[in-house]
């Protein structure tokens, strides 16, 4: 028994640990600092002066905003791709479905740089007027983000009995009064959920706007990023950090609602029982396979293949593959200090190592929180630690990255210089894997009956032998996706990774990223190609991540991304 | 006190439930609220009793699966608190089964073996003597997925029973199943447990069941015990009227200091026709009737004493009298139990 | 099925362990230190922008008996603010990458230990704790081709951009997010101050881009490659603020001539500085790393590797500079300390005069 808390301990105070000093720890100083005074004592002089001023809320009303279309968008054009890709069968769906995750996973600066291709005036999306437009950012975001919508969704859809749907129509529903009244209904709760995560991705993004708002557009994460390391304004910063601490916490704390309720009984089938072929006499087939021709065809292989078009033309126009042997190079006057597969290999590395740091801790979180403890204290502090997991995709990297400088010099008094330490890129970059680890795995984990654990145990498994037998089987059926995720992110991370100290290493993205902004067209060209290598590379890890989890065969829900 | 077996005293159960939205905080639910029992080495015992009764809940105590908030569990005279659910070397059948659907069939069976160490050889055989036990021989090798709902309580039967548990507790092992089937497994159940001599605590809420698997059957209400007694002498006696509501009594009435409980066959229409000597005389109005198993039931609106009340009687003959009809209504005292007040 | 899966673990752990083995090894912290003097490890704290020969920092560890650990932090002005944020525990031993821009706030912060190699040929700086290494200009870049075949005549002036002829044609850098965007800004500030600018002052400068149809773009890539018709990815427009070196990047097949210009009377000088870090656990190796950054080995591998001028003006210079990037005579000037003390304001006000 007391080894059994023992264990349990550990699996709480590790991953509490990890982010505490990785994330809590950090962000909380850099915040703290902007409300001393020169002097020391407290200075709350910042928080009248930047609420007061009305371009604060500006900022604030343009993040919301943009947060609120981009989750209207993506819920609206992911619900039909959800059904085409989870409720019909079809030659391909896997594919289809990966395609699909890839824009989630892509880095920033390659996403930036195709969309800005596509909406230049001479552009393939020229004639619709949305470069530097709130519609633009709003059209890059749902890029992003309607995978998530796509899989929550999907997730649940697939395993949604459809017999209530033909009970209403037994009853004289129309198609589209029984998907209204029952199947929505029924959906409610998923969709609820993916769009307060697609809020919050949208409220925090910052390459993206970057690259795509143009001028006068503003967030509360680019103004941070902008007050924090061109200004050293830490006052501002401080201030827009809580405002944006507020926004996340209301957003994740609908989406913790969302999810409470989706635990409500909903008769669910294994997964893809509830699928039929896709026929085209079926109206509503069709339609969604109508509109996802249209949602991938334009938002996700329209930017992907003018990128991919774009790396195997030269300068001049030509079609060559000289982009591609140049990544064997440090590219056109030596614009870097090791070649690019060099750099990939630093990145595979890194996000080798930030993946297992990430699925360590994620898995124990999840583990610990998929838990339902006798005391209700303890169910509480379950329920905080759901939350807190998650509010690294909602703080800006560069708070993270600038906390970094100021408390991992001698982290927990140890004489160890971390800020320059090889180690802190793919700590960093677990602290964002984390919370997806924990939202892919959780789901399964809540879904295993806690009698098939007392079942075990009660014919003598021990709690560490339960935990193998039972929820590890079953669990490594999303562990997969969750590695998948939790790899690809890592690889395409830029935005904490940008304001590390980096040991002379350079990952892929910062590799890229310093390609274009090198003079030369033929560096433009090679950061193209490589763009193209680290988005197959991500698309073939969440590929793959798919595949392992179908051929687990039956089970719970995969994930909520 | 009986030093082989399960000793149960003053057996305590709470629930810390979720304040409720608006409310700072919640009373804890006491599900089991001071129980005592015993189960002799080798019995059967039924636990009886309507749903939310806590009989569930003092199954799981016995197990080790909820702690216990007041009384003691001890077992051949150990006393089992702070003994792991693992350690106490008990079987338990829920109701639907739990199988592990990532392992075969034989692995489902074995995995109490497994864990207990023995050798594979050992493993092998006991699982092929199991599974012919519960009537699934050759079916080791099957996927769990690909059982119906009768053979999957089998397997969980069987598998329950292989590390030959000192006590098997049942919880409601066949409520998920239909009628007929039930009655079946309940007949099998009761000779593999005879056969292996194994001591067994089996929860239902069904009394004809009880009556097909216990020994002695506890009859459990709002966490208490009512009555705990043989079969045949719960029906003959029951302990109160609350009881015999349980098993069915359909009617009281009032007898001296205590009731005459009236069972769902002790009301007799009386037309005359040779039969059983009955007992009382009230006059009845029929409100309809059916055949049923070779029978007729007549229902009736009458009042024995206890107020005016809708009840079944059975008749002697095959006519169906018609609706609205007058009769006269007596006991069959076969029927009938002496219950206290 | 099964083993398939089983494999696919297999060599995902087998490929884990040796990372996972090597992070234990690379153990962050200085190697012992021989004693010598400058021996040890040297911490390089440095901007993305930093590179250098391998062969060119083998020669210093060589002679110096010094590791060079190099550290990259993001861009100018990330490594300056950085910088500022550590006083008192700092990130390593020598920082390279502080541009003239940041220059006061790092100096002023107390990072610095006061030391500058005596006698260098890279020349002094106005900072304590500083030293030249490389200069740039950033200037008005023009597509000569364009002009050429619109029958237009080049810009010259900063003026000459506000005309009705160049209308729709500029593209400028957002000086919040782009360190030449920045640069350019106080070249407009240098030349027009308050009052220049028929007494509109630089705000009123920019006011009048942006009604001649100016547009501004995010980051040098996105203005030159996205948006400049001569950077070769299909831009439109013929005018951008880029760097004096650019048209060394645009030459013909043959490289006889190059498509582009900078205008040479529209730049703003950057200048990039070391200097050793307060608090330096090896103040020995450090200054010799400085004092190596100003030798004519490192001076010389600075053009081909970060297209910057060596601050040394007797290095050689590639030849394709010579001919079509010459650094401007007279850039514009604006005293550093008004740089730090004005920068956020001075950014506001562009946004204003400028913005939406």
């Amino acid at each position: 028994m007391n080894r059994t808390r023992l264990g349990w301990g550990v699996a709480v105070a590790l991953p509490l640990a990890f982010l505490g000093v990785f994330f809590a720890w950090p962000v909380a100083a850099l915040v703290g600092r902007g409300f001393v005074a020169d002097g020391g004592g407290v200075d709350l002089g910042g928080l009248r002066d930047v609420l007061g001023s009305p371009r604060t809320w500006r900022l604030v009303g343009i993040t919301l905003a943009q947060a609120a279309a981009g989750s209207v968008g993506s819920v609206l054009l992911g619900l039909p791709v959800a059904y085409l890709l989870y409720r019909t069968r079809f030659p391909g769906r896997a594919v289809l479905r990966g395609l699909v995750t890839v824009p989630f996973v892509l880095p920033t600066v390659v996403v930036g740089v195709a969309f800005r291709s596509l909406f230049r005036a001479d552009g393939p999306l020229g004639w619709a007027g949305l470069e530097e437009t709130f519609v633009g950012v709003v059209v890059a975001l749902v890029f992003f983000n309607v995978s998530v919508v796509v899989r929550t969704v999907g997730g649940l859809w697939e395993r949604l009995d459809p017999r209530a749907e033909q009970a209403a129509r037994a009853l004289g529903a129309t198609p589209q009064r029984a998907f209204r009244t029952v199947t929505l209904p029924a959906l409610g709760p998923a969709i609820a959920s993916a769009a307060a995560v697609v809020f919050l991705f949208c409220a925090t993004a910052f390459g993206v706007v970057l690259v795509l708002g143009g001028l006068g557009y503003g967030t509360i994460e680019t103004e941070i990023y902008r007050r924090t390391t061109q200004f050293l304004d830490l006052r501002t910063a401080a201030v827009l950090s809580i405002l944006q601490l507020v926004v996340v916490t209301g957003a994740l704390f609908a989406a913790a609602r969302a999810r409470g309720r989706g635990e409500r009984a909903l008769h669910l089938e294994q997964e893809d029982v509830a699928a039929h072929r896709w026929s085209a006499r079926r109206a509503s087939d069709v339609g969604a396979a109508a509109a996802t021709v249209v949602v991938v065809g334009v938002l996700i292989v329209l930017p992907l293949a003018g990128l991919v078009g774009r790396s195997f033309r030269g300068p001049d126009g030509a079609w060559t593959l000289a982009n591609y042997r140049a990544l064997g190079t440090t590219g056109g006057r030596n614009a870097l200090s090791v070649t690019v597969w060099e750099a990939l290999g630093t990145s595979l590395r890194t996000a080798l190592i930030a993946t297992a740091i990430a699925v360590v801790v994620g898995g124990l979180v999840a583990l610990v929180v998929s838990r339902r403890p006798r005391a209700r204290a303890a169910r509480r502090a379950v329920g905080l630690l759901d939350a807190v997991v998650m509010l690294p995709l909602g703080v800006s990297a560069v708070t993270v990255g600038f906390g970094f400088l100021i408390t991992l010099d001698r982290p927990l008094g140890l004489n160890i210089d971390l800020r320059t330490s090889g180690l802190l890129v793919p700590a960093a970059q677990a602290v964002v894997a984390v919370p997806l680890v924990v939202r892919t795995v959780l789901p399964v984990l809540r879904a295993i009956d806690p009698r098939l654990r007392q079942a075990a145990a009660v014919l003598g498994a021990p709690p560490g032998r339960v935990l193998r037998d039972i929820d590890l089987p079953i669990a490594l059926r999303s562990l997969g996706l969750a590695i998948g995720f939790a790899f690809s992110v890592s690889l395409g991370e830029f935005g904490a990774t940008a304001f590390l100290a980096r040991p002379d290493s350079a990952t892929l993205p910062v590799v890229i990223f310093r390609l274009i902004g090198r003079p030369g067209a033929e560096n433009y060209g090679m950061a193209l190609a490589a763009s193209v290598i680290l988005a197959a590379i991500t698309a073939a890890c969440v590929m793959l991540a798919e595949r392992l989890r179908q051929d687990r065969g039956a089970g719970a829900v995969g994930g909520e991304f | 006190m009986t030093a082989a077996g399960l000793v149960v005293r003053s057996a305590v159960v709470r629930y810390d439930d979720d304040a409720p939205r608006g409310r700072r905080r919640a009373e804890p639910t006491t599900a089991v609220a001071g129980v005592d029992l015993e189960v002799a080495d080798g019995e059967i015992l039924a636990l009886l009793g309507p749903s939310g009764c806590g009989k569930s809940s003092l199954l799981r105590a016995v197990a080790g699966l909820e702690p216990l908030a007041g009384g003691s569990v001890t077992f051949d005279g150990q006393d089992l608190a702070g003994v792991p659910v693992h350690r106490r070397g008990f079987g338990l059948l829920f109701q639907d089964g739990q199988l592990f659907a990532h392992r075969s069939v034989a692995r489902n069976v074995s995995y109490g073996l497994e864990v207990a160490r023995v050798p594979r050889a050992e493993q092998a055989a006991r699982v092929r003597e199991l599974l012919a036990a519960v009537g699934l021989a050759g079916y080791g090798e099957r996927d769990v997925s690909t059982l119906s709902g009768g053979e999957r309580q089998r397997v969980a039967l069987a598998r329950a029973l292989a590390p030959r548990p000192r006590l098997l507790l049942l919880d409601e092992p066949f409520s998920a199943l239909d009628r007929a089937l039930r009655e079946r497994l309940a007949v099998d159940v009761r000779d593999v447990l005879r056969a292996t001599g194994t001591t067994a605590i089996f929860v239902t809420h069904d009394h004809d069941e009880a009556n097909t698997v216990a020994d002695r059957i506890a009859v459990m209400s709002a966490g208490r015990l009512l009555q705990v007694a043989p079969p045949q002498e719960l029906w003959r006696a029951p302990a109160s009227r609350e009881v015999a509501e349980f098993l069915g009594y359909q009617a009281f009435v009032p007898d001296g200091d205590g009731w005459l409980a009236v069972a769902p066959a002790g009301l007799r229409v009386l037309d005359g026709a040779p039969g059983a000597a009955t007992r009382g005389e009230w006059a009845a109005r029929v409100v309809g009737s059916t055949f049923r198993r070779g029978r007729v039931e007549v229902t009736v609106d009458t009042d024995l004493g206890g107020g005016p009340q809708r009840l079944v009687a059975l008749t002697g003959t095959v006519e169906l009298p018609a609706v609205g009809a007058r009769v006269v209504v007596g006991l069959d005292p076969g029927g009938t139990a002496v219950v206290p007040r | 099925m099964a083993t398939r899966r089983r494999l696919a673990m297999t060599a995902a752990v087998a490929a884990l362990l040796p990372v996972l083995g090597a992070c234990g090894t690379a153990a962050p912290g200085a190697d012992p230190t021989s004693g010598a003097s400058g021996a040890g490890t040297v911490t390089l704290v440095t901007h993305d922008s930093w590179a250098v020969s391998d062969d060119v920092i083998a020669k210093f560890e060589a002679d110096s008996g010094v590791t060079v650990k190099q550290v990259a932090v993001g861009d100018a002005g990330t490594l300056a603010n950085q910088l500022v944020l550590t006083q008192g525990s700092p990130l390593g031993d020598v920082v390279f990458g502080i541009d003239n821009t940041f220059a006061s706030r790092v100096a002023d912060a107390g990072v610095l230990e006061d030391y500058s190699p005596a006698g260098a040929a890279t020349g002094e700086s106005p900072f304590a704790g500083l030293t030249p290494i490389d200069q740039g200009d950033v200037c008005v870049n023009v597509d000569t081709a364009w002009f050429d075949a619109h029958g237009l005549a080049e810009p010259v002036t900063l003026e000459d951009l506000a005309k009705p002829e160049y209308r729709d044609l500029m593209v400028a850098l957002n000086p919040a997010s782009s360190s030449p965007g920045m640069a350019f800004l106080l070249a407009t500030v240098g030349a027009f101050g308050v009052d220049g600018f028929d007494g509109q002052g630089w705000t009123g400068y920019w006011s009048a881009l942006k009604a001649n149809g100016l547009t501004v773009a995010e980051s040098w890539s996105d203005g030159y490659y996205s948006e400049f018709s001569g950077g070769g990815e299909g831009g439109t427009r013929p005018i951008v603020v880029s760097y004096s070196t650019s048209p060394a990047f645009t030459l013909t097949e043959d490289g006889s001539a190059t498509t582009t210009r900078a205008l040479l009377d529209t730049c703003f000088r950057q200048v990039e500085y070391a200097g050793v870090l307060a608090g330096t656990a090896n103040p020995a190796g450090a200054r010799a790393l400085v004092d190596f950054l100003t030798s004519e080995t490192f001076q010389a591998d600075i053009p081909g590797q970060m297209y910057m001028y060596p601050a040394d003006p007797d290095v050689a210079l590639p030849a394709d500079w010579v001919k079509f990037a010459p650094l401007a005579p007279h850039p514009f000037e604006v005293a550093p300390d008004q740089i730090t003390a004005h920068r956020e304001a001075w950014v506001d006000a562009w946004t204003e005069a400028v913005g939406a």
